[in-house]
């Protein structure tokens, strides 16, 4: 076999250098996938804080509840008895929302030929989502205007829910996003996403960009949801299986499954008080990298993740909540001929300084190969948000990156509008 | 990964056609939603605050109680400028509240907003209750004593 290791170590390296620029320094040119949606709250004639806390798009139980079984409120009767709540739209204005951003962005280190400071029009979306009748509901997130100037069909499903309010039987397909547990990859609150869950491959293996875990997937989803009504205190229970096309060779979303089989994700979440929850993931996947060979002879080369991991929140306080999470993971690589051990972990605590003002503070840490020394990248995060109205959100954060050494401090304000 | 714009936008817009405008027809709005809505903007459009300067210190204390927990869904206006006066209809309407989901309202919690809701009835409303009082028949008697547990001012 051909020796390419230094090869590919400078691929790896530029990857690695490209996805950390995507998730540091422009993360606001992708899609953030949670939004507020206040298409929902208008009718359901109810607050953003009836399904946000401490602030969108952080779901809080209520919310989580309310997206598993298909955009039906959990409400009760007057016995204290669990029930559902169901207010189709009854055409596209009724349930659409839209959102527009606008940052500004100031980077210490930025590679050459690009400007430290930067104006940049995020993307706009369009989020449209509903039940439909006793059993079926629909969502899909249209692009027209991402960071990039593209357009993307980010996110369109249709589900199936079968079964009594405390039990919920669901089948849902389509463009999804696979990940129940919003607070690890997009509730965090923060424009910077976390290191381990985020939606751009940071784990390169050979000439293979990574898998992440955050992006929207082709997928086809059985759950069951327990859920339970005592006084006004809910729990519920989530149990997933999935079965999802998963990563084409680039690291991205594949339109079609690039193997001979299916990637597989099982989850399982407890919710617990108004907005505690603890869960686990288990994610097997595969793909093809070099699938014509044309690289790296004798490829194609199969590439054989596994992911897994536990998250856990808890409101300490009324004020505080405590988020945490990890992820470890496994990639058999034909091309390196061997394993690449991954592990990512981040910790936050998010303070509301009054209503609708919270403050952030996040520690992010991945190592995207544990038989490698020095390469560790770390983060602190920093942020504040001010919720203005119901319809306009004020961001800024402060943000230092350390890869391997290299740090980067970067500043940012955003401006986001959601209607 | 973008894909042609055009082609994605036709995909989308199918989408949303044949989702939200083919059960359109069978999701036709009930007339009695279409009222409850108005009244209900009516009442979010009143005052946002009571004057409670005169009212005595446990029931100031209640009133910020009040408004802390029932904003938290809707409008502060909405119970302020509620047609409910009587008792037994702040009774039912508690329950209701504290047994949502999540509520984060206790017990405690929710018979000190009942009795603030019953003393502001009694001071605020006054002639709305007496006229909701002389409705009354079997029950009337019952009410009276029920605002004056809160209210041993309250004549009827």
């Amino acid at each position: 076999m051909k020796d390419h290791s230094s090869h590919l170590f400078t691929v790896s390296s530029a990857f690695r250098r490209l996805a950390l620029f995507l998730i540091s320094s422009a993360s606001l040119l992708f899609p953030a996938q949670a939004r507020a949606v206040p298409a929902y709250a208008r009718l359901y004639d109810t607050k953003c804080e009836t399904c946000h806390s401490p602030l969108p798009p952080r779901l809080n139980n209520t919310g989580e509840v309310f997206r598993r079984w298909g955009y039906r409120l959990p409400d009760a009767d007057e016995n204290g008895r669990l029930t559902m709540k169901t207010v189709p739209a009854h055409g596209i204005s009724d349930a659409a929302s839209i959102s527009a951003e606008f940052a500004a962005r100031h980077d210490q280190n930025v590679d050459p030929g690009q400007s430290k400071s930067t104006l940049e029009m995020g993307e706009v979306a369009v989020i449209a989502g509903t039940s439909i009748g006793e059993n079926l509901s629909t969502q899909a997130i249209f692009v027209p205007r991402n960071g990039e100037g593209g357009v993307e069909l980010e996110n369109a499903q249709l589900q199936y829910n079968h079964g009594v309010p405390s039990h919920q039987f669901s089948l849902r397909a389509g463009l999804i996003e696979p990940f129940l547990w919003m607070k690890a990859t997009h509730g965090t609150l923060t424009p910077t996403k976390t290191l381990a869950f985020s939606e751009e491959p940071l784990i390169p293996v050979g000439s293979f960009p990574g898998f992440a875990l955050a992006p929207n997937q082709v997928a086809m989803e059985v759950g069951y949801t327990y859920t339970r009504l005592r006084n006004g205190k809910m729990w519920t229970t989530m149990l997933t299986a999935g079965a999802l096309n998963g990563v084409d060779e680039t690291g991205s979303a594949a339109a079609r499954n690039t193997t001979d089989g299916m990637d597989v994700l099982l989850q399982a979440i407890q919710l617990f008080g108004a907005r505690n929850s603890f869960g686990g993931f288990y994610y097997k996947g595969r793909t093809v990298v070099d699938p014509f060979g044309l690289l790296f002879p004798p490829g194609p080369f199969r590439d054989h993740f596994t992911r897994y991991g536990a998250m856990a929140n808890y409101a300490v306080l009324d004020r505080v909540d405590l988020v945490g999470a990890f992820a470890d993971g496994k990639d058999r690589s034909d091309e390196l001929a061997g394993n690449v051990v991954s592990r990512g972990a981040y910790a936050q605590v998010d303070v509301t300084i009054r209503n609708r003002w919270i403050a952030n503070y996040r520690r992010d840490y991945l190592d995207p190969n544990r038989n490698v020394s020095g390469d560790l990248i770390r983060a602190h995060v920093l942020s504040t948000t001010y919720q203005a109205e119901d319809n306009l959100f004020f961001t800024a954060e402060y943000q230092e990156t350390n890869d391997a050494g290299s740090k980067n401090h970067g500043l940012m304000a955003v401006i986001q509008l959601v209607y | 990964m973008p894909v042609p714009s055009g082609r994605i936008a036709s995909l989308f817009v199918a989408f949303l056609i044949v989702t939200l405008g083919a059960v359109a027809p069978a999701l036709a709005a009930e007339p009695d939603d279409a009222a409850i809505k108005a009244h209900l903007k009516q009442l979010d459009a009143g005052p946002k605050t009571i004057d409670v300067a005169k009212y005595p210190a446990d029931q100031k204390a209640a009133y910020k109680l009040f408004v802390t927990k029932c904003s938290k869904c809707h409008t502060i206006a909405r119970p302020i400028n509620s047609d409910f006066v009587l008792p037994a209809q702040w009774e039912r309407y508690i329950k209701r509240m504290v047994f949502k989901p999540n509520s984060q309202m206790s017990d405690s919690d929710g018979k000190r907003i009942y009795r603030f809701l019953v003393y502001d009835a009694s001071v605020r409303k006054r002639d709305l209750l007496k006229k909701a009082l002389a409705r009354l028949s079997a029950e009337r008697q019952e009410a009276i004593e029920k605002i004056k547990s809160v209210n041993p001012a309250f004549t009827p």
